[in-house]
């Protein structure tokens, strides 16, 4: 009988374990023994890294955006379709269009992160963000019309996709603006809603003198309830406010509602085993990337790496073994302190994250991992 | 483009175990300072690939190893591998005869021969590949 796997996301975490597995179990799929599918609800593959340097003209949002098709190995059958539902019990997904019904042995959801933007009053209207390519390219021409002012990086919703990317964006905006020269005519503001300026400990120690050296004005536990678009201001649950003439704002995030509507986990994150990344309700079902609830960020890398660990999972337990590889919590970032240099930080379950001293070769390996991210996409790196 | 501050310099103490080291070791020091001369001539190397490069220069040089990868990882292909051998192995073989022109009926004539059937129907089967391929896109 064929064993079916079925993976729902045409994300990151989602594109890398079809690719994964149709390479570890090649031979079992040529032989008919093995099925691995793919359900996308959009025939593109969006790399939103990309989106941070759409507002600094340094990136079109087409340039992150790939046909699923092309990226994803041809044992692995791609299905178009919006699964609505997953019924354990019966182990089938029921998509949106069509009626169609899949069944599945193994179930890997990679379903990732969605922007909320309606969760906060007001953000819609009066927030611009990096988070989406529209939304990207609107903060461009926001940006290029900007004479000076107050600019506002609003972290509104954690937890959110890319941890990095507010500190990036502060970084990148401050140079940026020196080298239109309006810095000196611009106040620079950044909230985080914790009580410090980043979630990681470690990587808010490495910002705060950075911050400190580039004039950005830090408030934390500024938990942003609602924002005013007629009055300019962004307002915070604990009553401080803050006014802007440009606010940017990191929007609030939530999982995909077939999570919750298939009682997987609240807020639409699977609760998961941390090392194994098995669904705790659901034997037969693994949960990767954004999805997974874990206690670490919403990164990329963290997709890529649980990925390549359930397809080994998963193809062991195919070939009738005790599957025993383990995702160590193992997350890589890259952090842009400017236009011309970069850090990065690591860490994972059990290291604290580490910060490397910024330069002109980590900013240049960023932007070639970037270029090079089809070849992850492929399961190739 | 941040107006970075001066790097300061602090005097520090040379520990004492260091000394010790330089002292009892003169012939490997001598080395060891001969050869950061090399080391030194590396990072002027290092450093004029750095002032050379730009950021468009480093995209450019990654998307064209990107391409370069993506048609290696397709052309890996155990049966790609195989059929691109046979490929290459005809082409060669084909070197090897004399080719002469060959006209409307003549081309009828070599349908007859069992290796250009066998070659044709190759052919046929990679036309249709091809335009499986062309639908998917």
């Amino acid at each position: 009988m064929t064993n079916r796997i079925v993976v729902v996301g045409g994300g990151t975490g989602g594109t890398v374990v079809s690719n994964r597995l149709a390479e570890e179990l090649a031979s079992e799929i040529d032989d008919g023994d093995v099925e691995v599918t793919l359900v996308s609800d959009d025939t593109k593959h969006v790399y939103k890294p990309v989106f941070l340097y759409v507002p600094f003209g340094l990136a079109e949002p087409d340039d992150g955006v790939r046909d699923l098709r092309e990226l994803v190995d041809e044992r692995v059958n791609l299905v178009t379709n919006r699964v609505r539902r997953v019924d354990t019990d019966e182990t089938r997904l029921y998509c949106q269009d069509g009626d169609e019904v899949i069944e599945y042995d193994t179930l890997v959801l990679a379903t990732g992160a969605k922007l909320d933007p309606d969760a906060v009053p007001g953000f819609r209207q009066g927030a611009h963000h990096f988070y989406s390519a529209d939304g990207a390219e609107r903060l461009r021409d926001a940006l290029a019309e900007f004479e000076g002012g107050r600019l506002v990086l609003s972290v509104v919703g954690t937890p959110h996709m890319c941890p990095a990317a507010p500190l990036e964006f502060t970084f990148i905006v401050d140079d940026w603006l020196r080298s239109r020269g309006l810095r000196e005519d611009t106040d620079l503001v950044y909230t985080y809603p914790m009580e410090r300026s980043h979630g990681k400990p470690e990587v808010a120690e490495w910002a705060d003198p950075i911050l400190a050296d580039r004039g950005v004005r830090v408030e934390t536990d500024f938990v942003v309830d609602a924002v005013d678009p007629d009055e300019r201001v962004v307002s915070a649950e604990s009553g401080a406010e803050v006014d802007y003439d440009l606010l940017v704002g990191i929007p609030p995030h939530r999982g995909d509602e077939l999570i919750t509507d298939s009682g997987l986990g609240d807020a639409g994150w699977v609760d998961v085993d941390q090392r194994t990344l098995r669904a705790t309700a659901a034997e037969d079902v693994y949960a990767i990337g954004d999805t997974a609830a874990l206690p670490i960020p919403k990164a990329g890398s963290a997709a890529h790496f649980q990925a390549f660990a359930v397809a080994e999972r998963i193809a062991a337990e195919v070939r009738g073994r005790t599957p025993t590889k383990r995702y160590d919590g193992k997350t890589v970032c890259f952090v842009e302190t400017g236009l011309d240099e970069a850090s990065f930080v690591s860490f994972d379950y059990e290291t604290p994250a580490t910060m490397r001293q910024p330069s002109k070769p980590i900013h240049w390996a960023k932007h070639a991992y970037n270029e090079s991210y089809w070849l992850t996409a492929r399961g190739m790196l | 483009m941040q107006d970075h501050e001066p790097t300061t310099t602090t005097e520090q103490q040379v520990p004492d175990e260091l000394v010790r080291a330089i002292e009892n070791n003169p012939e490997e020091v001598a080395l060891l300072v001969e050869r950061l001369g090399l080391v030194n001539d590396l990072i002027d190397v290092l450093e004029l690939g750095v002032g050379a490069l730009d950021d468009e220069m480093v995209r450019s040089l990654a998307r064209t190893g990107t391409s370069l990868a993506e048609v290696a990882d397709d052309a890996a292909d155990p049966d790609t591998v195989a059929g691109m051998k046979r490929l290459l192995r005809a082409v060669g073989d084909a070197e090897e005869v004399e080719a002469t022109p060959v006209g409307a009926v003549g081309l009828l004539r070599a349908t007859r021969d069992p290796e250009v059937k066998a070659g044709l129907g190759y052919l046929v089967a990679l036309a249709a590949a091809l335009g499986a391929g062309t639908d998917e896109e």
